[in-house]
């Protein structure tokens, strides 16, 4: 059978049960393709024969889960998890991360305080996002473990800037500035924080760890959060989230 | 799993460690290699960790540690989609299929080895071997899968049908009607068939 022979397509929906009463009889009556539903449900069957990893390896990953969990609880989030295989590049970009996490919060604090006075001046707003942007690029983050390289990388992520759309401004958002996962302890420090625990709180788990960032869209200030997939995006009101995909 | 959602480690140590292979497993076959499949389950671990508590108990934790760890694994690809790609490992020639499970001229009838299943899955581009792991091993249906990939439910159909008949055929010598299971180009896995 070749790759587009539809007896093939036949034979596998059969064996997921997505057959017809008439195909299923169909299948049924052709000896030929019963042997080869046969044959995929023995290919299926091996599917979850696999050898484990190491002890070794499994030890990490238990013990970086357990580290992460213990974060959670203590709520002292801002300690790079233990950094995986691949050396020394990831964890830089967890440290960066992290930095980004402390930056975003410094620059948050004026631009909800922007936000909360309810002004619609643009000037005002254009001001208040510009003051935010100063602030973030002056960030330092409060842990010895950060160094300043990782701080200035950092720093200039936050305040994204500009943007004449939301569209625009997501599609401004390096690949990489939440995916290499930086401010995975994130959420927990920004908890106090309305508007972005608003965004967070209806984040699938799944999509953690996501990380904050500031902008201003068509003149007004915006609070978002990234994620590997999508960015969330809110104004002054916190409720009216627009959701982007990346 | 109610006594890690209160706080106690020692239940999430136990609740991880229990799950922990099934996981990799996952991992091992959605990423079709050990070095990701290790990053994803730990990614996975951790995200099981830190949404523990916000696991509403709707479905089984399995299902829902599962469903974690599959999108571990849907990011880790698309990070590894964002890196130079590596070669092919000096076993896997792109150039054509390959039987990798030779059981019997008369094609399979005898479940194939771990080692042969593994080389197999390896050579099927992710947009075949994705689909294929998500029915066959974490049991999602075609609308779950077409939601996850976002590809619409027919294409889901064809792509698991597609994969699967590679993965028979290239585990069965007598079958000599194999489709080449890898593009001349890895930029092609992101098409539709």
């Amino acid at each position: 059978m070749t790759h587009d022979d539809p007896l093939d397509d036949l034979a596998s929906a059969h064996l997921d049960g997505a057959t017809t009463p008439e195909e299923a009889a169909r299948v049924q009556a052709d000896p030929k393709l019963s042997a080869r539903v046969e044959a995929l449900r023995l290919v299926r069957a091996t599917m979850a024969a696999t050898a484990p990893p190491d002890s070794g390896r499994r030890e990490q990953a238990i013990t970086a889960a357990l580290m992460a969990y213990d974060e959670d609880r203590t709520v002292t989030p801002l300690t790079p998890v233990v950094s995986r295989h691949r050396g020394p590049a990831q964890h830089s970009w967890r440290v960066a991360g992290v930095a980004a996490a402390v930056a975003a919060l410094a620059a948050l604090v004026p631009l909800l305080a922007s936000l909360s006075s309810g002004s619609d001046d643009s000037a005002n707003t254009a001001a208040s996002g510009g003051s935010t942007l100063e602030d973030s690029r002056t960030a330092q983050p409060p842990s010895a473990a950060v160094d300043a390289e990782a701080g200035l990388q950092a720093s200039a992520t936050t305040m994204l800037g500009s943007f004449a759309s939301d569209e625009a401004l997501v599609e401004a958002i390096p690949d990489t500035f939440a995916d290499a996962t930086p401010g995975e302890a994130f959420s927990d420090g920004l908890d106090s924080n309305d508007c972005v625990a608003t965004l967070l709180a209806e984040l699938d788990p799944a999509a953690l760890p996501a990380t904050a960032a500031t902008a201003t869209v068509a003149g007004k200030p915006v609070v978002l959060v990234i994620t590997i997939d999508e960015v969330r995006i809110t104004g002054g009101d916190c409720t009216n989230v627009r959701i982007l995909s990346r | 799993m109610r006594a890690a959602q209160a706080g106690d480690r020692a239940a999430l140590d136990a609740l991880l460690r229990r799950h922990h292979d099934r996981i990799y497993t996952v991992c091992r076959r959605l990423t079709g290699n050990e070095a990701d499949a290790l990053d994803a389950t730990q990614e996975a671990l951790i995200a099981i960790a830190r949404g523990i508590r916000r696991f509403d108990g709707r479905a089984a934790f399995s299902t829902w540690a599962y469903r974690v760890a599959t999108n571990a694994c849907l990011d880790e690809l698309r990070r590894r989609k964002r890196r130079p790609t590596p070669g092919l490992p000096d076993d896997l020639d792109a150039t054509g299929p390959a039987h990798v499970g030779a059981r019997s001229s008369a094609g399979i009838e005898a479940l194939p080895d771990r080692m042969a299943i593994d080389e197999a899955l390896a050579r099927l581009t992710e947009e075949f071997r994705v689909p294929v792991v998500l029915r066959d091993l974490c049991d999602l249906d075609y609308a779950e899968i077409a939601d996850r990939l976002g590809i619409p439910p027919g294409t889901v159909r064809s792509r698991i049908a597609r994969g699967r008949a590679q993965l028979a055929n290239l585990l069965d010598p007598g079958n000599q009607q194999v489709t080449p299971a890898r593009p001349t180009s890895r930029h092609d896995s992101g098409t539709s068939p």
